[in-house]
């Protein structure tokens, strides 16, 4: 109750003016009586001006300190950091470059961990007062485009769909970190070739954002937008290289017709809607959607990546994928513990759970009907909160492979960072029940209980269990 | 010209005298600015007399409401005078409130940290005491939505207050 009568005095002081009243309700008469009006926007009072120059100040400070670490050593930074010599000692240096005076690419590191490929990179634009937008895009080995893994980078590589801005008060310079999904037997290759691009766009000095995000689901917006983020690595000593404070704003690449009555009603909601085609987004594409005013500059690396006498890695899997809980079973089909975080994806379905339409489901009813449909917390097993605070694990209806609902539950994948790697010990994933602004409360008798065990293979992948039947359910009939 | 009815007025009316706090507080929540709360405020009730005659209910007008509010909050991200002033660290601006309250810096602080749509998940839940499927209703989102919002905005506000808490 603490932070709850804390926001309501805050707010009980925020009250409009009170000639504000007065002149809605005059404008409101003028347009009861159908007169057109002149709609004037307020002009920019000191304190926004102020805080206009302030900030540009400050972004320019800000990245006078990024440059300082565009290059270097990411990834034994980041192991060292957290103690762990092993994992730092099979850091490989690469330090390759393709820059010119202009715009400059370099992939300094690479490490193997289990089947993820973890690359630094760092990229510099030309401190020309110019705004930049510019990422790495299409990582191959030995040609096969390489999926980006969980929690670092935008999920789709193949495109140019996330770009982080440069230059024109932004930072011209910073590091990147990408973790990649590799095929085991593709590791133990002595001749791998690794390769990826980097493209840099010239944009307009102001880059807007629109943020798509907010107003439908997000999930949307991330399959046709171009994701900007600032280069802002100011947090210092927080892992700069690697964890950035970044803004996601989102830019929708294809816009539908908007009449004035739909956006009135349904405002930004009709954003965002999926193309698959913009999955692989060539940056020239970006252009042509005008979102930047021309490619300046494209960069390709190619560096022989024997990494076959790397050490062992660590990997860590869970005990057991699937196991029973007191009315419920538990499924996990997902689970990895390594030096980058915890990427978990379960499936659970209670033993009472009544087959249901779900084609037009309703979260209100499954969490009536459900008591797992809640968030998850992931705990030690005395309870206490591991991870950043970067978010829980929410519970949700499952999807088969093709994307429809199915029967069940599911735990939606959150990564979680900088976990010690005590593989052995219980972690728990527990309902978070309440907060009271100062603390979150956890029914720890309705945790689902992980037991990690070292394992340096990848496990055999699960097959999608099929909910739609209960057993014995004759399908055919 | 087409004759309002007096129901259309009478919303405009209740909407004026009992929900400008409504609507400006959550404008005022989202955007971190009086100025823009107040342009805000204005441009909703102004399009409510343009669909007043399609409110229902009272329930339905603060719904209305408040999703207009939302939704033109958003607008104003996108409206090309905001496009010419703003950089990309719009978060940054908007991180300057316009005076806070003596005593509040500290959840102001908090609040500027969370994104609009945070703040605004926040702001109606604690302030309006709505719950999360009113919320959902009113903005047209999903109810998971609106807690996910919730949860992550819970989490950064007890890091930031807890860190205020542990400075002071």
């Amino acid at each position: 109750m603490k932070f709850k009568n804390e926001y309501r005095r805050r707010f009980d002081a925020v009250r409009p003016d009170p000639d504000l009243r007065r002149r809605i309700e005059e404008r409101m008469e003028a347009e009861m009586r159908n007169e057109k009006y002149v709609k004037r926007r307020a002009p920019l009072r000191m304190s926004r001006r102020l805080a206009v120059a302030l900030a540009a100040a400050l972004i320019l400070a800000l990245a006078a300190t990024a440059v300082a670490v565009v290059q270097g050593n990411a990834l034994r930074d980041k192991f060292a950091e957290m103690g762990d010599t092993t994992i730092e000692a099979q850091v490989r240096d690469v330090h390759v470059s393709d820059a010119d005076e202009d715009f400059g690419f370099t992939i300094d590191e690479a490490v193997w961990e289990g089947d993820v490929l973890a690359v630094s990179c760092a990229l510099r634009v030309p401190d020309d007062g110019n705004t930049y937008l510019c990422g790495v895009y299409a990582p191959t080995l030995n040609g096969e485009v390489l999926d980006e893994h969980w929690g670092s980078l935008p999920a789709n590589c193949e495109g140019f769909t996330d770009a982080f801005v440069a230059g024109g008060g932004y930072p011209t310079s910073f590091p990147l970190l990408l973790q990649l999904e590799v095929d085991a037997d593709l590791k133990a290759r002595e001749d791998n070739q690794f390769s990826m691009k980097a493209c840099f766009l010239r944009t307009e000095g102001s880059v807007e954002w629109d943020k798509v995000a907010g107003t439908g689901d997000a999930d949307y917006a991330d399959v046709d937008v171009l994701r900007y983020r600032s280069a802002n690595t100011s947090e210092e000593g927080e892992n700069p290289l690697i964890w950035f404070e970044s803004y996601e704003a989102y830019r929708v690449l294809q816009q539908p017709e908007l009449t004035p009555e739909a956006e009135e009603v349904d405002g930004l909601e009709n954003f965002g809607r999926p193309d698959p085609q913009l999955k692989e987004l060539p940056p020239e594409a970006v252009v042509t959607a005008g979102l930047a005013e021309e490619v300046c500059a494209e960069r390709e690396l190619t560096i022989p990546l024997n990494l076959s006498g790397t050490g062992e890695t660590i990997y860590n899997d869970v005990a057991e994928h699937n196991f029973r809980m007191d009315g419920y079973s538990v499924e996990i089909t997902e689970f990895r513990l390594d030096h980058f975080g915890l990427y978990c994806k379960a499936v659970i379905r209670p033993d009472d759970w009544q087959d249901m339409d779900l084609g037009d489901w309703d979260d209100a009813e499954l969490e009536k009907s459900n008591p797992l449909y809640r968030f998850y917390r992931l705990l030690t097993k005395d309870g206490e909160e591991l991870g950043e605070a970067s978010g829980g694990m929410m519970v949700g209806p499952a999807r088969d492979a093709s994307g429809d609902n199915v029967v069940g539950i599911e735990v939606t994948d959150e990564e979680y960072g900088a976990i010690p790697l005590n593989g052995g010990e219980e972690l728990l994933f527990a309902p978070e029940t309440g907060f009271d602004g100062e603390n979150f409360s956890y029914a720890l008798d309705e945790a689902i209980v992980l037991k990690p065990i070292y394992n340096p293979a990848k496990p055999e992948s699960t097959e999608e269990p099929d909910y739609g039947a209960a057993e014995g359910d004759d399908l055919s009939q | 010209m087409q004759k309002r009815s007096t129901r259309a007025n009478d919303w405009t009316r209740l909407a004026l005298e009992k929900y400008l706090d409504v609507v400006y507080r959550l404008a005022y929540a989202r955007t971190r600015s009086k100025q823009d709360a107040e342009d805000i405020a204005q441009e909703v009730l102004l399009k409510l007399c343009r669909h007043a005659e399609e409110i229902e209910s009272e329930a339905h007008l603060k719904r209305w409401l408040i999703r207009v509010t939302v939704n033109e909050c958003a607008n104003l991200y996108r409206s090309p005078w905001r496009r010419r002033t703003l950089p990309l660290d719009e978060s940054w601006l908007a991180a300057q409130p316009d005076a806070p309250t003596e005593g509040n810096d500290r959840l102001d602080a908090a609040l500027d940290a969370l994104n609009p749509d945070q703040r605004a998940a926040i702001h109606l839940f604690y302030y309006e005491d709505m719950s999360t499927e009113e919320i959902a209703r009113a903005l047209n989102i999903r109810p998971a939505t609106v807690r996910e919002r919730l949860h992550r905005a819970r989490r950064k506000l007890k890091k930031l207050l807890d860190e205020g808490e542990e400075k002071s």
